[in-house]
Parts: C-alpha cells; structure tokens; sequence
C-alpha cells in the first residue's frame, strides 16, 4: 500500500479543504486565522509546485483542488483558475494572483544562514465570511475526489489537507472524514490530513501526536480522530530529515504548526537529503 | 592488461530519452609503463532541476582526475561555476528560480585502475557519494559492494553532491572510499541505484543473476531485461527493478594487450 510510483502518467490527486468563515477573522498571534490560513495555503502550494519543478518546465505529477468553506462551499481558486475543481499543477504554477517578495533563510556555506530576497507566489488572499458548513465541505470533496479516483483507479491514493479551526455549524464531521477515509485507489486509502489553527489559550504547536491527551478542547479532537495515520515513508522523512521521533500511530494532525512536511514526504523520486 | 567496457542506459519508463538525468564516463591515459583508466557513473536527482547537466559535469570531473582527492567538497567548486555558468542569464518562471537557487544534485561513484602493460593484476582506488555502487565480481561470485551491501541501506533520500556549495558543508562525512587489487579475469560493474538494489535483490535470492549479467551479449539483451524485471512483481505492490533511469557500466579485466 501507499506504493504506487508518482508520475506523470499515474499522477496523484491532493485536495485542498480551507476554512473561510466569518470565525477566522478572529486574532491570531500577530495577525488573524484567516491570514493563517491563506499563508498556510499559499505556502503548501508553492512547495508541491517547486518540488515539481524541472529545468524544462513543471510536471503533472499531481493534480490539485482547493475548496473553500464559509459564505459558500466549493472551489476557492480565482482569476483563470475560478470555478476549477482540479486542475494540473503546472496550471496552479502559471497563475498565482501575484508574486510578493520575502526574505528567506538559506544556508551560507558556513554552517550559517542569510536572507534571501525571494519570489513568494499568492493565490489566495485572507478571506473571513458567513458560517463554517464544514460537513457540506466535507460531501463536497467527498464528490471530487470519487469522480477522480474513478479515473485513476491505480493511482497513489488523493491526499486531503484541511485547515480550519474547528468550529463547525453545520454539525460535528465526523461522519464525513470517516466516509472521506473511506474511499480508496488500488494502492490504499485517502489520506486524511487536518491542521487546526487554535486560538485556546492551552494550544501549544503539536505536530503529529500518537494520542489525543494534549490537545486542548474538542475541536482539536474532533480533528485529531479525523485524521489519517501517516503513511510508514512519510515516519521515515518525519525522523529523518525533520528530528521528530514518531513512531507507527502518529496521527496526520498538526496544531498551530507547519504541515510542510507532508508535501515533501510524498515520493516522487531522489530527494537529496541536504536539500533544504 | 586491458579493460574492456561497455555501457547501458535506459531512462525511466514514460520518461523521454531526453529527461533521462544519469550520467557515465571513461578515460584512458598512458604515463610511462603505466596505464591508468578511469570509470564513472552518475545518478542526477529528480527533485532538483539541471541535475542531467551537474551529473555529466561529476563524471567528466572525476574522470579527468579532478574529484579523487581527500577534499572533494572543495574539489567540486570549479564544477559548480561551470554549471552555475551554463544555468545563469536564463529568463525563469518563479518556481524555475527558486529551483535554480537550490542548486543540482547528484551521486557519484567512480573507479580508477592503475597497471603495468604487462601485469596480471591491476590497483584500483574508488570513491563514492550517494546510492550508486560498484560491484567486483570473480567468476560467479560477489566479492565486494560498494558502498552498499544491503538492499536496506537503499533510500531515496541520500546525502548527494550539490552544485551549490552552500549545501555540500557536510558533504566530506558522506564520501565513501574503497581501494584493493583485481586480478586478471575480474568483472567490476558500475550501477545507479535502482539498477543496484535490483541486483542485490536478486543475488540474495538466487547467485545465478550474475551469469544473467555476464551474459547480456549488448544493449537489446539489456533492454529486454530492464523491461522484464520492471515489470516483474516482488513484493506489497512493488517490482523487482524500480522504475527508474538506470546506467550500467561492465568492466571486464583481460590479459594481454
């Protein structure tokens, strides 16, 4: 299971799931959720499009879908991308809304860093309106991704990513993820992933807990027993390359913390490890 | 003493000939009674972009005697100026830049033998960063792997040489050293990763997979295998030889000239 090659015949399908409602306009640290959320999103996307990168251009080695949550549900991309439910990645590389400039950490060659004026696309801006149907949300992609497994049926199964912070009004989701996880590829089941962003005043970062023990309220359990286990590679990449200690139970379930590491632990050929 | 050589590739299935991001090399230079040749195979790694042009730029380098050295992280630099050189003053997306800026990377392992005319014996020193190997073999046997020995030390995460020099800071830890003496007879073979663990896979299992080898008679026989065990079913959904660019370089110690 979970072995299937990556490529661009047999791509692999990640779906976005993002929480736009009005309750992410709430403060978060020094900015907003919603602000969380779209940096989030935005930067998940920019590490699936650079890791698919080639010197002759972007391979289709994944096709991606974002659905947004709030005043509506369904796709969340704008401009040529609206109304897209998944499309190709190199079609997401092509059309970010705009290229922002940051600095970024690179090694100096010394065992140092230094900052680096660097290109940051933008897709998606903070977006913070009406309810959080996060079961509809959920039904949704539950559609999107039948009808793309059923045209890629031997394919390494679709990969969901969820931010929100948990508070839904349309009911609890359990139900939802479960049918989510459910679905399956040849190779294995959907993998279900949740990032929670919480403002409780007991959330501390937690990145891929065995258990539920240290999480903070209900909605982050609700979250954490919606999530899939990671696959046995991706454990591997977790402690390999970024000093976690995980072991076979490890949750796909972070709290106020990166999920990077779930992009860069999908397969698609040599990932040097002194590749930063 | 001569060496005969031969070399096979293909590129990964559903990839074109001309994304194909191995490499390989050879010379041959006489200095005085004695000759020295120099074999080398490189793998560029798929998560980084102009890996083809970085893993040709290894193997020219260690061929012409540039990267055998004990300082091959600094050794490297002129390397990495020439593909620097050859990648700059592009016109590049935003994705293709950032790429860019992470700089190629690459395995490498290489083999120089060093004999008489008249020898019955050859000295050979090798090195190797990353997952491609070297296998001696004697008649019917495998008498040494280098640098690895088991299919589990196989991962696709390795710690390879970078045309970026900010990121080869730990690079000397990783490169792996091999020396020894072959006799008349010998058989070394030069293999990417994929094409490695396959081997390993299948001598564990069965010793007969080197006559399999000794006796492809040239690049159809090659071919026709890399396609059978590709497609071969190993074990939990997996293949026998995975799905991968591979290079074979076979090298055959012979007396005479």
């Amino acid at each position: 299971m979970y072995s299937a090659e990556i490529s661009r015949s047999n791509p692999s399908c990640i779906l976005f799931i993002i929480d736009q409602s009005g309750s992410m306009s709430d403060p978060f640290g020094a900015s907003t959720k919603s602000e969380s959320v779209s940096d989030a999103i935005n930067r998940l996307l920019q590490n699936l499009v650079i890791k698919c990168a080639k010197s002759e251009g972007i391979r289709d080695y994944y096709h991606v879908g974002v659905i947004g949550y709030g005043a509506g549900v369904g796709p969340a991309f704008g401009g040529v991308l609206a109304g897209k439910e998944v499309v190709p990645i190199s079609e997401i590389a092509d059309n970010p809304s705009k290229l922002d400039k940051r600095l970024k950490k690179v090694p100096d060659g010394a065992g140092g860093l230094v900052d680096q004026l660097v290109k940051f696309p933008v897709w998606f801006e903070p977006v913070a309106n009406g309810g959080t149907p996060m079961c509809e949300a959920m039904r949704t992609a539950q559609t999107v991704l039948t009808q793309w497994i059923s045209e890629y049926t031997h394919c390494f199964p679709p990969v969901v990513i969820h931010i929100t912070d948990g508070e839904s009004t349309d009911g609890d989701p359990t139900l939802e993820m479960e049918q989510i996880r459910a679905l399956s590829t040849d190779d294995g089941n959907v993998l279900l992933f949740n990032l929670h962003i919480s403002d409780s005043p007991s959330a501390v970062e937690l990145r891929f807990p065995e258990t539920a023990d240290a999480l903070p309220d209900a909605y982050s359990r609700m979250l954490y027993e919606g999530s899939s286990s990671l696959t046995p590679f991706m454990i591997r990449v977790a402690n390999q390359e970024y000093d976690l200690n995980l072991s076979d139970g490890a949750r796909g379930f972070v709290l106020n913390a990166d999920l990077t590491l779930v992009i860069q632990a999908l397969d698609i050929g040599t990932r040097p490890a002194n590749l930063r | 003493m001569r060496i005969e050589s031969e070399c096979f590739l293909l590129p990964k299935a559903g990839n074109r000939t001309d994304e194909y991001e191995d490499a390989s090399h050879s010379s041959t230079h006489v200095h005085k009674e004695t000759t020295c040749c120099r074999f080398a195979i490189a793998d560029g790694a798929s998560e980084s972009s102009f890996a083809e042009l970085w893993a040709r730029l290894l193997v020219k380098g260690y061929c012409l005697g540039r990267l055998g050295d004990n300082q091959i992280h600094r050794s490297v630099s002129p390397l990495s100026k020439a593909w620097q050189k050859k990648t700059s003053g592009k016109s590049l997306p935003w994705y293709a830049q950032e790429k860019l800026s992470s700089g190629a990377f690459s395995t490498l392992a290489g083999i120089t033998f060093r004999f008489a005319v008249d020898a019955e014996s050859a000295a050979f020193d090798a090195i190797a960063v990353g997952d491609s190997c070297i296998f001696h073999v004697r008649e019917d046997t495998m008498i040494a792997s280098f640098p690895l020995s088991t299919t589990d030390d196989f991962g696709s995460r390795p710690v390879l040489i970078s045309s970026n020099a900010a990121n080869n800071v730990q690079l000397h830890a990783f490169v792996r050293k091999w020396s020894g003496t072959a006799e008349a007879g010998d058989e070394f073979w030069l293999m990417t990763d994929a094409l490695a663990c396959w081997l390993l896979t299948r001598y564990k299992e069965d010793s007969s997979v080197i006559s399999i080898i000794q006796k492809l008679a040239g690049e159809r026989d090659f071919n026709t295998l890399v396609h059978e065990e590709r497609r071969r079913p190993h074990r939990e959904g997996c293949f026998y030889l995975r799905n991968d660019d591979v290079t074979f370089i076979r090298l055959k110690l012979v007396k005479g000239k």
